[in-house]
């Protein structure tokens, strides 16, 4: 049991040596051309003009951030039930992918915001929502680097991840109850452009995109993951004298 | 060449975003990879030291 | 059985009279600061004053749960807790129980005494009452998790709050909104309904998550 633990973590940093270099290469290819179609291809909107193109970058943000908060959840599950070192490592070095996309939402959505509504930051559901999730990527990041015992500290972290995706909900529909009661039912804020399909399909690559952005930048951080852990072992001491 | 890039009123704004994003986005990226380059290297200097 | 954890918990409390009167303290301090800084104005507080309770709750939730196991774990009873063959489910919720009749209730009894100095209406009064009643459970709960999350940390510091306060957000924005909601004459069923659903979901499964927290805390 234990050996194949291991053997699961060598197969895994010495397969991904290659197919990490193309991968980061061929997303970093793909992003340019997602953002070529969102910022010249993609047509002019009726009501916003050309300022809705941020929608490209802030609405797959918040996506994935919602969505990196969820893996981490799951596989901090799995890796507390079933001990697997390898949903360790992807849980917790999914908080800080998190906490940047999360920090790019809420800033494009700021940008956003000011020349669509006139103010930098409103408190609507949404953006309130993201900024709690904010806090609670910071807390997970921070309550692991407080441990001395790295092996304590994941379990207690997967522990917190887990009651904080049950929170997520709850935490969404408080926030939109409290944001109806004082705005009223006006049209929440960002709402996506109606039906399009020239507008609507580089949203959809770009989400394409920032997922596969997500899988290289997580297969650096297994690796790196991965190496701290193992550095003291003898199979990554044989990797490096070869 | 320039009315290519002119994106209305908000010009400014929509290009903040992007490199905004792109940055933080490449950040992202390179401080793992550069993290484990520096691992490496630090353990390296150390089995080195040590022999 | 239950007879005698629940005296021992008792005079463990009325042994240091501090941790009775001290939360209440605390919370009548923190409110009077609210009008040093935002000027006596009666108007301005009548908006504000749902608000303000509720953040002074939680502020005194929060900072009297998070000591909850630290003299045990100094003590090293904890050990001694999992290993007993009574149910530590029970002995945990007695715990909690007794800590929030000791840190919430002297708060709640002194609820009259805010509305004098707030200018606060009856039903208002009753309704916040009703909120922190229900709601403050819920905060001790979660504070006490926290506590035992940070468990194995030594020092005593400002994380434990950084954590904890997310997951008080939703029971901070019904209250406030209930009591909102009564000043204005608007229904306030909805938000109490809701929290007593919170209190429900939380305070029976919390002797459980909190045993299985500290079995990870204890590092074996």
């Amino acid at each position: 049991m234990n050996i194949s633990k291991i053997a699961n973590l060598k197969f895994f940093y010495t397969k991904t040596q290659r197919i990490s270099i193309y991968l980061s290469f061929s997303t970093f290819v793909l992003f340019c051309i997602g953002i070529y179609w969102g910022l010249f291809i993609a047509p002019e909107d009726y009501l916003q003009g050309n300022s809705y193109r941020i929608m490209y970058v802030h609405v797959p943000a918040a996506w994935l951030s919602l969505q990196t908060y969820m893996i981490m959840a799951v596989t901090a599950f799995i890796a507390l039930v079933w001990k697997i070192k390898i949903m360790e490592i992807i849980s917790i070095q999914c908080a800080p992918i998190g906490a940047f996309f999360t920090i790019i939402a809420l800033v494009t959505g700021m940008i956003w915001g000011k020349p669509t509504w006139g103010t930098y930051w409103v408190w609507d559901a949404r953006l309130t929502s993201e900024l709690i999730l904010l806090f609670l990527y910071i807390g997970v990041i921070v309550l692991y680097s407080s441990f001395v015992d790295k092996r304590q500290a994941i379990k207690i972290t997967s522990l917190l991840s887990i009651i904080g995706l049950i929170n997520i909900p709850i935490i969404h529909y408080s926030v939109e109850w409290w944001n109806t009661l004082h705005q009223g039912p006006t049209v929440t804020k960002f709402d996506k452009p109606s039906a399009h399909i020239t507008m609507l399909l580089p949203l959809l690559y770009m989400f394409i995109v920032f997922n596969l952005y997500f899988l290289a930048v997580m297969i650096q951080r297994i690796r790196l993951g991965i190496y701290i852990r193992e550095k003291n072992s003898k199979w990554m001491e044989d990797l490096s004298n070869d | 060449m320039i009315e290519f890039f002119y994106m209305g009123k908000h010009t400014v704004f929509v290009y903040v975003a992007y490199i905004f994003s792109i940055v933080v986005l490449l950040l992202g990226f390179i401080i793992p990879y550069y993290t484990l380059k520096k691992e490496i290297r630090l353990k390296n200097d150390k089995d080195n030291k040590k022999k | 059985m239950i007879n005698i954890l629940i005296k021992k918990e008792l005079s463990l409390y009325f042994r240091n009279l501090n941790n009775i009167f001290l939360p209440l303290i605390f919370f009548f301090l923190i409110i009077s600061i609210f009008p040093l800084v935002l000027g006596p104005e009666k108007t301005l507080f009548n908006k504000i004053i749902p608000g303000v309770i509720w953040i002074t709750a939680i502020l005194t939730t929060l900072l009297t749960s998070n000591n909850f196991f630290k003299e045990d774990f100094n003590a090293g009873i904890i050990e001694t807790y999992l290993t007993s063959d009574v149910s530590i489910e029970i002995v945990l919720f007695i715990r909690i129980i007794v800590c929030w009749i000791f840190t919430c209730l002297p708060i709640v009894i002194f609820i009259p005494i805010v509305s004098i100095l707030f200018d606060i209406t009856f039903q208002s009064s009753i309704v916040i009452l009703l909120t922190l009643v229900i709601g403050t459970p819920i905060l001790i709960s979660i504070g006490i998790f926290g506590s035992a999350l940070t468990l194995g940390l030594a020092k005593n510091n400002i994380l434990t709050p950084v954590i904890i306060i997310p997951f008080y957000i939703p029971v901070l924005i019904f209250s406030a909104s209930a009591i909102q909601s009564v000043s204005a004459g608007l229904p306030y069923d909805m938000q109490i309904y809701i929290l007593a659903s919170l209190l429900t979901l939380v305070l029976p499964t919390m002797p459980y998550l909190l045993k299985y927290t500290l079995e990870i805390s204890i590092n074996n």
